[in-house]
């Protein structure tokens, strides 16, 4: 497990371990709590034990995520992140240094919070109200709600453009306000009760940010790549570089969070066994299941409103000074 | 029958295309998803699979171009056959 996975991987095992604790243990109670706050705990912050024992990561300010992130690679470029579909269907384009820490950064954050929707082509009432109640099935477990708004809701639905698909996480906020962020192409309140448990809640786990994981390297691994070159090009017409680029890149582990591959998953496609090295299909989830419900509960934890600023806290939220005392890296030791 | 100019680019909302036809008078230019180029330089794209069949129109000639949609990863795909003239531009 390279170092950047391993960080990732302790950050969202520390969110976990903070909102287990919001949510099984009463208010969160860090041990500094007695301890004014703002005040700066680096190199003194150590903890002999005790139940919320840990140790919290601090982040940067904003204006200093670009350089730092910069700093990062120069010292070492396994610090790079890409993100697996954003950087195949951008092949050849150079992202800016601002995408490095906003690629790792389509997470919503603990607290909890409402998304509203508001819908580009209307639509009946009933169908609107289905769409958001399929939408909330997140909600069980989840602190991200959905509800519909008459103004322009920061998730836009769409049914009359291709396909269905969405905009990751808080990319949304990134997308022209005239523009949809999810598409369900002609649903209807005629669409069977087991597509909007498929593709409704689908979609909007995609909007949680929530990745395809089918795209992940295990499941990739199980695709013989000469089949699904010979499959796609049959019933697509898609060339190699296409397939490459649609079904054998797999996701960056760097920018994974989340539990071992689920074939059942929502967020997982049925994969015909005519493309598998084995012949057996990659099942594909038609519903959120169990393994998905826990997780997006432990990423997003359902807490009251008095516990969120104590999660915040506890997860480490940017630290602060005056721009004034801020550091200049010397590139003579990056090199 | 689809009239068009030699020039002429033909977009389709669709998950894949060929041509059967005519190559040398049209030619599929790519198969697209939709994209957005934030205000920091981030180029973004929606998860799922592309949404549009972009083709263009070559030289003087006839054409028969298939476009087809549906869900990618099952093999039972909805396809479209179009017949093309191209004239000269």
């Amino acid at each position: 497990m390279c170092d950047s996975d391993q960080k990732l991987r302790q950050a969202l095992m520390r969110i976990a371990e903070v909102a287990q604790t919001a949510v099984d243990s009463g208010p969160y109670t860090d041990e500094d709590d007695s301890k004014p706050h703002g005040e700066t705990m680096r190199g003194s912050h150590t903890h002999a034990g005790g139940r919320n024992a840990h140790c919290s990561i601090k982040q940067l300010p904003d204006r200093l995520v670009e350089k730092a992130a910069k700093t990062a690679i120069s010292i070492n470029p396994v610090n790079r992140v890409s993100f697996g579909p954003i950087g195949a269907v951008a092949r050849g384009l150079v992202l800016s240094p601002a995408a490095i820490s906003v690629l790792v950064g389509k997470y919503w954050g603990p607290q909890q919070r409402q998304l509203t929707v508001s819908f580009l082509d209307g639509g009946p009432s009933d169908l609107r109200r289905r769409i958001i109640q399929h939408m909330n099935a997140w909600n069980q477990t989840a602190g991200i709600s959905f509800v519909e708004t008459r103004g322009v809701g920061k998730v836009r639905i769409s049914r009359n453009q291709a396909g269905y698909w969405s905009y990751l996480g808080t990319d949304i906020l990134h997308i022209p306000s005239n523009r949809p962020t999810l598409n369900l192409q002609g649903f209807t309140m005629n669409m069977p009760e087991r597509e909007f448990h498929r593709v409704v809640r689908h979609e909007a786990g995609h909007t949680l940010g929530f990745p395809h994981e089918h795209m992940r390297e295990e499941l990739v691994a199980l695709i013989d790549p000469e089949k699904a070159y010979d499959f796609f090009l049959r019933t697509q017409g898609w060339s190699r570089e296409m397939v490459d680029q649609q079904v054998l890149t797999p996701l960056s582990q760097d920018t994974i969070m989340g539990t071992p591959p689920d074939q059942d998953s929502i967020m997982c496609y049925q994969l015909p066994g005519s493309i598998t090295k084995t012949g057996e299909p990659i099942r594909g989830g038609i519903d959120i299941n169990a393994t998905d419900a826990a997780f997006a509960g432990r990423i997003y934890p359902k807490v009251s409103a008095e516990r969120a600023p104590s999660i915040q806290a506890g997860m480490g939220l940017a630290d602060e000074w005056s721009p004034s005392e801020d550091v200049e890296v010397d590139e003579e030791m990056v090199q | 029958m689809l009239h068009v100019r030699v020039g002429d680019l033909l977009l389709f909302g669709a998950t894949g295309g060929r041509v059967l036809e005519g190559g040398t008078a049209v030619e599929l230019v790519g198969v697209f998803s939709p994209g957005v180029v934030s205000d920091d330089g981030c180029v973004l794209s929606p998860a799922g699979p592309p949404t549009s069949a972009l083709f263009r129109a070559l030289q003087s000639g006839q054409a028969r171009i298939e476009v087809i949609r549906g869900d990618p990863w099952q093999a039972t795909p909805e396809t479209r056959q179009i017949a093309i003239v191209v004239a000269a531009a």
